[in-house]
């Protein structure tokens, strides 16, 4: 399996759960949010935040609002989490958290471990008649 | 807020306008708006090349939107408050270009059923011109092709703009649009002559009278171009839009609307004209005649469903209401009524049907 495409679809995955766990209690426009998921190891960019914005209000797990900020010169469009949105998020925060706990614990428990002797099955059954 | 910015993320945007052509018009404007001021942000900071890398090409992300699948609710547009107030010629042109799309392929059958008309009378006109003693009768041949016209305007209008109502029915709609264009139409051109007139009284030499004429019937024809959205109105049997609201709503808005007239339906005018001309004074009346009329008539299809696409989209500009997303096919079930009467039709067919020999 190819690292780079397993690591694009796990970040695909996580951008969802990044994006609504930074709004919870709080209104954001893109840049902020950006700016807040800079941490995220490249999980939200420039080019994937918009598009999952536009998808997310689609659905109704968020709602936009056009405003015009003091210092700006361009009106920003903030997010904030619906009900729904607010459901959906801690829901999936409970899901990552016992997803990645399984997934540390998997990886934990195997590095300690001596790798087990396999058995040549295959080439045993070719060597019968 | 449509402040201008570098010219490579002014181009990036266009192209990204012109991928996310399947989203309505308001939904586009967000999108847009939204990346205007994202990009302007990263262009203060001196990031834009890098930003620009990021976002990828306008065609990538035009497709993360997911434009084909998109079933929800629409996201928030951008407030009339906080839009931006003009709107340039080539925005209009794509608001016409987005009506056409919009119209479930409505606008194209349109002038594809008026070229067959246009065809045959361009055809018999240019006939009764070049050979007078065949005696075709111009009176009901010009008939014929103005009520075609109007009945296509009439169709292109609901189409883009009134889908649930009967393209092609001859209504009250359609009768009060048609007098309406006619009224205003001979104003116009009577404007132009009593002005022309007018010159020739006051001693004007005969250059002089001309160029008054022109000059009055190209405002007039402006002056008409201004009730267009009126016009659209009342064939698309739209309620409360008058030709006040017309004129007071142009206002300030007409220099757009001639440059999108004069970018989209002039040069189409000119073509007529020009096609005419050698129809009448340069070829010999021959075999090709009829080709050269079905051009023209292809023309003059142009001219109507171009213009109708204008004015749809100039009337949505007045009323603040986006163009609608492209629905090519239509997936809502016909109404009820309309089935029921196709039921009575093929039943009254069935009943006439030959019975067969054993």
């Amino acid at each position: 399996m190819n690292v780079d495409s397993w690591q694009t679809q796990l970040r695909k995955g996580a951008a969802e759960l990044v994006v609504l766990s930074l709004l919870r209690g709080r209104e954001l426009y893109g840049l902020e949010l950006l700016d807040r998921a800079g941490g995220s190891g490249g999980i939200v960019s420039d080019g994937t935040l918009y598009p999952l914005l536009a998808r997310l209000e689609r659905e109704g797990k968020l709602a936009g609002n056009w405003a015009l900020a003091d210092d700006a010169k361009i009106p920003r469009k903030y997010y904030r989490l619906t009900a729904e949105g607010e459901a959906l998020v801690a829901e999936m925060q409970r899901l990552w958290r016992d997803f990645s706990a399984f997934v540390g614990a998997a990886i934990e428990e195997r590095k300690d471990e001596p790798a087990p002797a396999r058995p040549r099955r295959s080439l045993a059954r070719r060597a019968d008649p | 807020m449509n402040q201008p910015l570098p010219a490579p993320a002014e181009a990036w945007l266009g192209a990204l306008t012109r991928e996310l052509w399947p989203l309505a018009s308001d939904e586009r404007a967000a999108v847009i708006a939204e990346l205007r001021g994202h990009l302007a942000a990263r262009a203060e900071a001196g990031l834009l090349g890098q930003t620009l890398a990021d976002l990828g090409s306008p065609k990538a992300l035009a497709a993360a939107y997911d434009l084909p699948g998109r079933s929800e609710g629409p996201i928030a547009a951008v407030p009339a408050a906080l839009a931006e107030c003009g709107k340039p010629v080539r925005q209009l042109l794509g608001d016409a270009r987005a009506t056409l799309r919009a119209s479930r392929n409505g606008l194209p059958l349109v002038g594809a059923v008026l070229v067959t008309t246009l065809t045959a009378t361009d055809f018999l006109l240019w006939l009764a011109s070049r050979l007078p003693w065949v005696g075709v009768q111009v009176g009901p041949v010009m008939a014929l092709r103005v009520t075609a016209v109007l009945l296509a305007f009439s169709a292109a209008y609901r189409l883009a703009l009134s889908p649930r109502e009967r393209a092609w029915s001859v209504d009250r709609g359609f009768l009060g649009f048609a007098a309406a264009l006619a009224v205003a139409s001979l104003v116009a051109m009577a404007a132009a002559l009593v002005a022309a007139r007018a010159a020739a009284a006051l001693g004007g030499a005969e250059a002089v009278r001309r160029v008054v004429a022109l000059v009055m019937l190209v405002l007039g024809s402006i002056a008409l171009l201004r009730l267009q959205p009126w016009l659209a109105a009342l064939a698309a049997r739209r309620q409360g839009f008058g030709i006040a609201a017309a004129w007071c709503g142009t206002r300030g808005k007409t220099a757009t609307i001639v440059g999108a007239w004069a970018t989209l339906v002039l040069p189409l005018y000119l073509l007529h004209a020009l096609l005419n001309l050698l129809a009448l004074r340069v070829l010999p009346f021959g075999a090709g005649t009829l080709a050269l009329a079905g051009l023209d008539a292809m023309i003059s299809a142009l001219i109507v469903v171009g213009a109708a696409m204008l004015n749809a989209a100039a009337l949505r500009w007045l009323l603040s209401e986006p163009v609608p997303a492209p629905s090519p096919f239509a997936t809502d079930p016909p109404p009820p009524e309309l089935v029921d009467a196709a039921r009575a039709r093929l039943d009254r067919l069935l009943r006439f049907q030959p019975v067969r020999a054993a």
